[in-house]
């Protein structure tokens, strides 16, 4: 015991200080660069504050106005559709990649780098690239369209009807690589021998897809919808570089609004309270997503 | 202030974390001589190149020379624009060095988001001895008491004043004192592309032409497709900017802001706009939302000769000159039942927490004497507040011919652009405008109701005390 002592903390006590440590790093980090300024964000949505000047609290106003704003009204429901059109459109297409994929093919390895490659390449060339696609008098779109089906030119990003559903189709072309991996790897991630016995059993193929395929990579699938949604409700790049919310407010969303109103309107206490709601709005979702998601999840096949 | 300092920071975290991107431009640290250190600040001082050159009060006709001899410490000067002003300003400092051998000045160069830095520099009470505020902005950091007040310093360098354009000053007067400086200024012309002119052997507008003959002309130019089918070359183009819809509303003495109310649906000022909407329902010029869909913009469709007849400011200039491979040149943009040019300008403020205001208030002097404009001006980016200056080629060079940007400085400056930016409130009203006006050039809702709705909710949202 006293020579225990003598050479100080015992192995158990080291081991325990050497956690401790390596826990310390990221959730000192955590706590100081999430958690807080999360709080602080909505402590400043009390405030009226430009920055400039010092900070006038004023309670809920800001969120009196938010609920008068109807830009902001504009932008959540714009938000509330890019939700609507994204998360389904992006989880199918990355699912039926990585189904595709997940077939033993000649050169799947090529198929999977390229169908991966739009997720490594930088959002602005693919914006600017699809802002040619999309170009109404010159656009490859619009051409093939006239060509097939006689179509006239339609304004993808100028045209308040399709600017939202134009930018999202971007966006999964864009994104459905990374989801794709995720299914992909959940899918090869199932027992070939459960394969083998519903092919004995005479399952169909299509069977095996709904009965074996989806159960097995439902935790696959939770996550990456949990994720997509959360992505989509904080939607700014996209819409900052192609159409700057325009045209008028069509492809206004809380996020690009909340951006505005801090960085150009110089309304921080707005801005925040923005946040704050749409912190909530997601919060809530979630916690919905999982309650729901959570009953169809098999985690232990 | 300590508390401000920790709610700024604190602020931006949370920003940062609760939502979106990061933001603040780099700057870059150079010395006058154009050396750039690691941490990416700009100081036109320390070089030696420019204490060995002093030059005697004596040798010069700007009235701060022989205060500057005497004076020593540092001041940082923050702004804007592109590399070429970078360095434009970076001989401005250099230049003033010679007489100012104990100054040295820090040269902040900020590419992109220049306000966002500006304003996180002020709420932690590190603002720049000088630095350029819009304009429209200048009303915050006057509220806020960051600017200092500048009228000891006028009294002290009188040339400031000597000769200075009618109106420029008021944008940086508040409650009668100067605490915003008008550096310069930029008119707002048509730029003609005149060879195209000769092909289609119509004759080139001129000075005194009006807007139903500017609006025949756009439609005379404009070219279809062999099928028919799209526009080849439009006779025109309108930008969704502020210079061109205040300037439009202008030229029919519209009072769209008017007793701190937005009036945009006010008659004149819907005629102004409707130079503008009537153009692109003709088909003479693109609507902005089309321009920004081929990724492009409405000068470089002038500059590959896709547009015959461009409104824009000075600031093309650098660029069409080094670009354009036809004959180009600028006319007076044309009259409606008036004429008015927006006052589109970077002012430059005195921080009120420098603590070298003296040296800040030589070195303005300096950048606004002959000499200082002189280095400025050359670039043909924009144009001095002093009327000698206008009718002077050194400062307003060639091409395109002067008579356009002299005739300008005569009619320069809106009532309305003024009242509203002394609201402080102008940049989100111009978001509402922009927001409302492209609906209307998209064709998605009539210019009327666009314009209504733009009023209604910047009466109730914005201007409602």
């Amino acid at each position: 015991m006293n020579k225990s002592k003598s050479k100080g903390l015992s192995l158990r006590q080291k081991e325990a200080a050497t956690g401790i440590a390596f826990i310390a790093l990221p959730l000192i980090s955590l706590i100081l660069f999430m958690y807080y300024p999360i709080i602080r964000s909505f402590m400043i949505s009390a405030f009226d504050w430009n920055l400039l000047s010092d900070p006038k609290f004023i309670g809920l106003d800001n969120y009196k106005t938010l609920m008068h704003d109807e830009v902001f009204k504009t932008s959540l429901l714009n938000t509330c559709k890019w939700v609507i059109i994204y998360v389904p459109m992006s989880v199918i297409t990355s699912f039926l990649l990585a189904l595709l994929l997940d077939q033993k093919l000649k050169g799947a390895g090529f198929f999977r780098t390229l169908y991966y490659l739009p997720v490594v390449a930088p959002i602005v060339v693919v914006a600017l690239l699809f802002v040619w696609i999309y170009n109404t008098d010159y656009g490859i779109l619009n051409f093939i369209l006239k060509k097939l089906f006689n179509m006239e030119p339609i304004g993808w990003l100028t045209d308040s009807r399709y600017s939202l559903f134009a930018i999202a189709v971007m966006s999964v072309w864009k994104w459905a690589g990374y989801n794709m991996l995720i299914f992909l790897a959940a899918l090869q991630g199932i027992d070939d021998g459960i394969y083998e016995a519903a092919a004995i059993d005479g399952v169909t193929p299509m069977s095996k897809l709904f009965k074996i395929k989806i159960p097995l990579v439902m935790p696959s699938i939770y996550f990456v919808m949990l994720t997509a949604v959360i992505d989509a409700f904080q939607m700014f790049t996209e819409i900052f570089i192609m159409t700057k919310g325009g045209p008028g407010y069509s492809t206004y969303t809380v996020s690009y609004y909340l951006w505005s109103c801090a960085f150009e309107y110089s309304k921080m206490g707005y801005a925040c309270a923005m946040a704050a709601v749409m912190f909530v709005i997601i919060l809530v979702v979630t916690l919905v997503q999982n309650k729901v998601m959570d009953r169809k999840v098999q985690y232990d096949v | 202030m300590k508390k401000k300092k920790v709610m700024a920071m604190l602020a931006v975290a949370a920003m940062m974390t609760v939502a979106l991107t990061g933001c603040g431009g780099g700057g870059a640290t150079t010395t006058a001589a154009g050396d750039t250190t690691a941490a990416g600040d700009t100081t036109a001082a320390g070089n030696t190149a420019a204490a060995d050159e002093t030059a005697a009060a004596t040798d010069t006709d700007w009235e701060g020379a022989s205060v500057a001899s005497g004076l020593s410490g540092k001041v940082t000067y923050m702004h804007s624009g592109d590399d070429y002003e970078r360095e434009m300003y970076a001989n401005v400092f250099s230049s003033y060095q010679k007489y100012a051998p104990g100054v040295e000045i820090e040269q902040m160069y900020v590419p992109s988001d220049y306000y966002t830095k500006l304003q996180t520099l002020a709420t932690a009470d590190s603002l720049p001895d000088l630095f350029w505020v819009a304009e429209s902005s200048a009303r915050m950091y006057y509220d806020a008491g960051l600017l200092a007040n500048m009228d000891d310093y006028m009294k002290q360098y009188p040339q400031l004043t000597e000769d200075i354009i009618d109106g420029v000053l008021e944008f940086g007067q508040f409650d009668g004192s100067q605490y915003a400086f008008p550096k310069d200024w930029t008119s707002y012309v048509m730029y003609i592309n005149k060879d195209m002119f000769k092909e289609a052997g119509v004759e080139a507008p001129t000075n005194d032409w009006t807007v139903e003959e500017y609006k025949d002309l756009a439609a005379q130019m404009t070219q279809m497709s062999a099928d028919g089918s799209r526009v080849e070359v439009y006779g025109t183009a309108i930008n969704n900017y502020r210079a061109d819809w205040i300037n439009w509303m202008g030229n029919y003495d519209a009072e769209w802001f008017k007793d701190g109310k937005s009036n945009l649906s006010s008659p004149e000022a819907k005629q102004g706009l409707g130079v503008m909407y009537d153009l692109v329902q003709a088909g003479s010029a693109p609507s902005p939302g089309t321009v920004s869909a081929t990724g492009d913009s409405e000068d470089r469709l002038f500059i590959i000769g896709k547009v015959a007849m461009y409104p824009s400011g000075r600031w093309t200039i650098p660029s069409f000159r080094s670009e354009c491979d036809f004959e180009w040149d600028a006319v007076e943009m044309p009259k409606g039942t008036t004429r008015t040019c927006p006052f589109i300008c970077s002012m430059v403020g005195i921080a009120s927490t420098s603590e070298n205001k003296d040296i800040a208030a030589n070195v303005l002097s300096y950048q606004m004497s002959d000499e200082g404009l002189a280095l400025v001006m050359e670039s043909a980016l924009s144009l001095p507040v002093y009327k000698d200056l206008m009718a002077n080629e050194k400062y307003v060079n060639t091409p395109p011919s002067a008579e356009a940007f002299i005739n300008t400085s005569e009619y320069l400056g809106n009532p309305s652009q003024l009242e509203v930016c002394k609201t402080g409130k102008f940049s989100e009203y111009n978001s509402m405008i922009n927001a409302g006006l492209s609906e209307a050039f998209e064709g998605n809702t009539t210019l009327d109701e666009a314009l209504a709705k733009i009023d209604e909710q910047a009466n109730t949202t914005l201007f409602n005390n």
